[in-house]
């Protein structure tokens, strides 16, 4: 019989995008009850798992070495848009005392798309989420089957879709 | 009305398949969904729990509340700050209030 192929399920988007609620809206569907654990010891322990990341630099090498020990990589990455992320995050410094630091947010929220270019070239499936005001599914993308260019291009629209917003 | 589908599963060789079962005009059909990683399957589990959707703008609203900060989420293409008496600021691109909105009683 074959070995049951390792699942990992990643939450991910920039900060404040919604990433904790996601996993817990979907936990029992999406992220099809599995743990959620740190990359670093998900990996470690060899057993499938969920995870949540903002795709930074520091998750990148982690991700490869999951992608080198077998594990189908699944994305579910939330779009919020560049002003909306730093207002969250500006309230949710107020409401919950977590620290943010706008410039620093602002770079992040660049990093996190280059993350997921990135990681089209390891992951097997990612699922392209709307979250400005509810989690609207948008695509779904097998970047393996597909032109790297052409899904460079679909990340693009998405986040230009959701950095604009109205001038008065 | 949105016709009543049952989610019925099928065990072929260990791994499970998924259907849609429903009756349309006296007759039974079925929709292949595929396996659980398919995405029309996802799909499904998705429109299930679409309400969960707004799981997420509760929460936010009520820890902002309490907090006495508003919630802040896009609507039409404007930033919306949503405040605990219900006023509801549209916000542009250089974060000027361009329309307020007061709740009716």
């Amino acid at each position: 019989m074959n070995k049951e192929t390792l699942q990992l399920i990643l939450v991910s988007g920039p900060i404040a995008s919604g990433k904790t609620t996601f996993a817990k809206c979907y936990k029992n569907a999406f992220l099809q009850s599995l743990e959620i654990k740190g990359l670093k010891e998900g990996i470690k322990a060899e057993t499938s798992f969920a995870s949540l990341s903002t795709l930074s630099d520091e998750d990148l090498p982690l991700l490869e070495k999951a992608h080198r020990k077998g594990y189908r990589i699944t994305i579910y990455f939330l779009f919020t848009g560049r002003l909306l992320t730093c207002l969250r995050g500006r309230y949710r410094q107020i409401a919950e005392g977590i620290p943010f630091d706008e410039a620093e947010a602002k770079k992040e929220y660049e990093h996190s798309y280059k993350g997921l270019e990135e990681i089209s070239r390891l992951a097997d499936l990612v699922f392209f989420i709307r979250n400005q005001k509810e989690f609207k599914f948008l695509k779904a993308y097998e970047p393996k089957n597909m032109d790297k260019e052409q899904f460079h291009k679909a990340i693009k629209l998405v986040k230009k879709a959701v950095d604009t917003i109205k001038e008065a | 009305m949105s016709m009543k589908k049952t989610l019925t599963k099928k065990v072929i060789n260990g791994k499970e398949y998924f259907y849609l079962v429903y009756r349309k005009k006296g007759s039974l059909k079925s929709e292949y969904l595929g396996d659980a990683s398919s995405v029309k399957y996802k799909k499904y589990l998705f429109s299930l729990v679409k309400e969960s959707g707004t799981y997420g703008l509760d929460k936010a609203r009520k820890k902002n509340h309490a907090a006495g900060v508003p919630v802040v989420y896009v609507e039409n293409g404007f930033l919306v700050d949503e405040y605990r008496n219900g006023v509801k600021e549209y916000l542009d691109a250089k974060l000027k209030v361009v329309k307020v909105e007061v709740p009716h009683e």
